[in-house]
């Protein structure tokens, strides 16, 4: 089940960098790798950037779970482990909210 | 680099991105969204400019809400004023269209009720109610874009029609943005196109696979009773509505041909005799149906119909035919293809590559003009010699300046020529009219019949004066011609009207494309090539290009 829920989080959050990347110019793709840096300090996404990926989340959190996550709770969590501050600390957080 | 903009009054950086990357380095696609959209639109009726960039394309796309007060008025609960609504539209189309005018296109989506709440529900399609107000909006902006050449309205309704979730209220809330990527996806499909109609890139013929693609079942093997086509089945329907979407499209102009593996005379059994098949025999310009490898018989086919390869879209339902029909003619445009027969017209219908921003009589004629041309080409073949072909040909040319009446035609020709155009230049109605209208500007539009049929406008030739003598700016001919001796009239015309203007050298400077080199053939053939520059053609206008002997010439 726990598994079950790490594999989903990682196909949401490469869903929804791909729906960024199709969007973006190709230096300023965003990575998969989970150390990649998303929004932040040395972040590669702008606020604007930051929302679109908050609501392609959202929208796949609420298809495969039935129940759409509210991501903008955590916005001004300034810390390392922010959820938007890596890849990794986005699964890590989203994998929390649903187990 | 053709440089687009687009103009909103939302946030539509998706939208940007994803034009971005569709339309790929050649072009420029500039964000406007930050500006006031009417102050905008006002400056580019003067002279559509961003910075430095003189602006080719713009998308404008807005909010009903913030274009009309009175609408907005409603949307708060109030009344609405219809007079004042009126004014409000007819202001705004105004600015619109003349700010269109400058362009080469301007497309404007329809526009929606953006929160998509049901609010009265049927009450909201009454007199006076929201659903009736935009109706309202739109078919004013329909009616201007029906008239106009370069105002094109896009279908907004259809892209919410074919996509899940149109609206996110957090995307509206945080962002501005109104619509999801989904929305932004189909409305750059849209403008794409668009593109390609502008950039003569649109599809002329569809190749076609028989067996499991426009019929169920394989003919050789069965027999043609067996076959799945109409019928009290949902497999068989779905086999008659895709060969009736092919018809629709013929009907439009577009060319229909088969390359199949099978025996020709049980196939072409199968078409004359299966009594629910909706495509017939003439339906087809041309077929290859045989044995021998498809992508041979697609280049031979595209030969012998003179279209360029990528001007041929290839449908099969077999993976490994498409597959190296991609690999052999990588110009050739191959789409995937779903399995399930049930979902070819949608995938036909989902093609960017059939659009065009009108239907002329020619195009709803084209299939007759093939008809002919492949009488034409039998007896080319019967013929002792091509002189006593030509002789037997019977050939009329006819000569008109461009006008109102042909304009359509013509320019249609200039956008769409390919092969045999001197400067591929690519105008809209307006610009093309505005060039001709200049002092000492010419245009000359051509028609031709022979004892086989009459093929239409088929020509242009422009003219304007230069430093000494004068230039031709187009020379643009059907390739469905080529070879009748016409390209030489063209010649003669424009040298006899050098003469008379008192040109002593009329020029040609060939603008080389991936595709045009058959112009050059064609200039090298005719006119003296220039010493100093072996892209550079002329020919003394008082000797002129004689008219070739079998041609008569009607101005």
């Amino acid at each position: 089940m726990s598994a079950d829920i790490d594999k989903k989080v990682q196909r949401i959050v490469g869903e929804s960098i791909a729906e960024l990347n199709a969007q973006r110019t190709e230096d300023s793709q965003l990575s998969f790798d989970e150390k990649f840096v998303l929004f932040g300090e040395g972040g590669r996404l702008d606020s604007l950037g930051l929302v679109q990926l908050i609501v392609a989340l959202e929208q796949r959190c609420e298809s495969d779970f039935g129940v759409r996550p509210d991501l903008t709770t955590n916005l001004e969590q300034m810390e390392e482990d922010a959820p938007f501050s890596s890849i990794n600390n986005l699964c890590l957080y989203l994998t929390t909210i649903y187990k | 680099m053709t440089i687009y903009s687009v103009v909103s009054d939302f946030n539509i950086s998706p939208f940007v991105g994803y034009l971005r990357r569709e339309l790929g380095g050649e072009s420029e696609v500039i964000d406007q969204s930050n500006s006031a959209v009417q102050t905008v639109l006002m400056s580019w009726s003067e002279f559509p400019m961003v910075g430095d960039a003189k602006v080719d394309r713009a998308v404008v796309w807005t909010r009903a809400e913030s274009m009309f007060p009175s609408f907005l008025d409603k949307l708060n609960g109030h009344q609405l004023n219809v007079s004042k609504l009126d004014s409000e539209i007819e202001e705004f189309l105004e600015i619109l269209e003349s700010a269109s005018e400058n362009l080469n296109v301007l497309w404007v989506p329809l526009w929606v009720r953006s929160d998509f709440v049901r609010g009265i529900g049927i009450g909201e399609y009454k007199k006076g109610g929201i659903n009736w107000a935009l109706q309202r909006i739109n078919n004013s902006l329909i009616q201007r874009g029906s008239l106009s050449g370069t105002l094109h309205v896009l279908d907004t309704y259809r892209w919410l029609g074919s996509t899940g979730t149109a609206y996110d209220p957090k995307l509206w809330f945080m962002g501005k943005i109104p619509f999801t990527n989904p929305i932004f996806r189909n409305a750059v499909r849209d403008v794409e196109a668009g593109r390609r109609v502008l950039d003569g890139q649109t599809a002329k013929l569809i190749v076609l696979d028989l067996d499991g693609t426009i019929w169920g079942g394989i003919v050789g093997e069965s027999g043609w009773s067996d076959l799945a086509i109409g019928g009290h089945d949902h497999v068989g329907e779905a086999y008659s509505d895709f060969q009736k979407a092919l018809k629709g499209l013929s009907n439009h102009g577009i060319l229909l041909a088969i390359v199949s593996r099978n025996e020709e005379s049980i196939a072409l059994a199968a078409i004359d005799s299966h009594p629910e098949m909706i495509l017939c025999r003439n339906d087809f310009v041309g077929w290859r149906i045989n044995w021998n490898d498809k992508a041979e018989n697609i280049a031979s086919l595209a030969s012998e119909l003179n279209i360029g390869l990528s001007n041929i879209v290839f449908i099969d339902d077999q993976s490994a035919e498409r597959s190296r029909v991609s690999e052999a003619l990588p110009e050739v445009v191959v789409p995937e293809w779903p399995n399930d027969p049930a979902m070819f017209v949608k995938a036909l219908g989902e093609m960017v590559v059939f659009d065009s921003f009108g239907v002329s009589d020619e195009d709803r004629e084209r299939k007759s003009l093939y008809a002919g041309e492949n009488r034409r080409n039998a007896s080319r073949l019967s013929a002792q010699s091509i002189s006593e072909w030509f002789s037997k040909l019977e050939l009329i040319v006819t000569c008109v300046p461009l006008s109102q009446e042909n304009i359509s035609r013509a320019v249609q020709l200039l956008n769409k020529t390919n092969q045999l155009n001197l400067r591929t230049r690519r105008l809209s109605k307006e610009e093309f009219l505005y060039w001709s209208e200049q002092d000492a500007h010419e245009c000359w539009v051509f028609s031709s019949k022979d004892r086989f049929g009459d093929s239409g406008l088929i020509g242009l030739v422009g003219l304007e004066p230069c430093n000494d003598g004068g230039i031709l700016t187009d020379y643009v001919l059907s390739c469905r011609v080529l070879g009748r001796g016409i390209e030489q009239v063209l010649l003669h015309v424009a040298s006899s009207r050098a003469c008379k203007k008192g040109w002593g050298t009329l020029w040609a400077e060939y603008i080389p494309t991936e595709k045009n080199r058959p112009c050059l053939e064609v200039m090298n053939k005719m006119l003296c090539t220039d010493e100093s520059n072996e892209l550079r053609f002329f020919c003394d206008s008082k000797l002129g290009v004689p008219l070739p002997k079998h041609a008569q010439l009607e101005i």
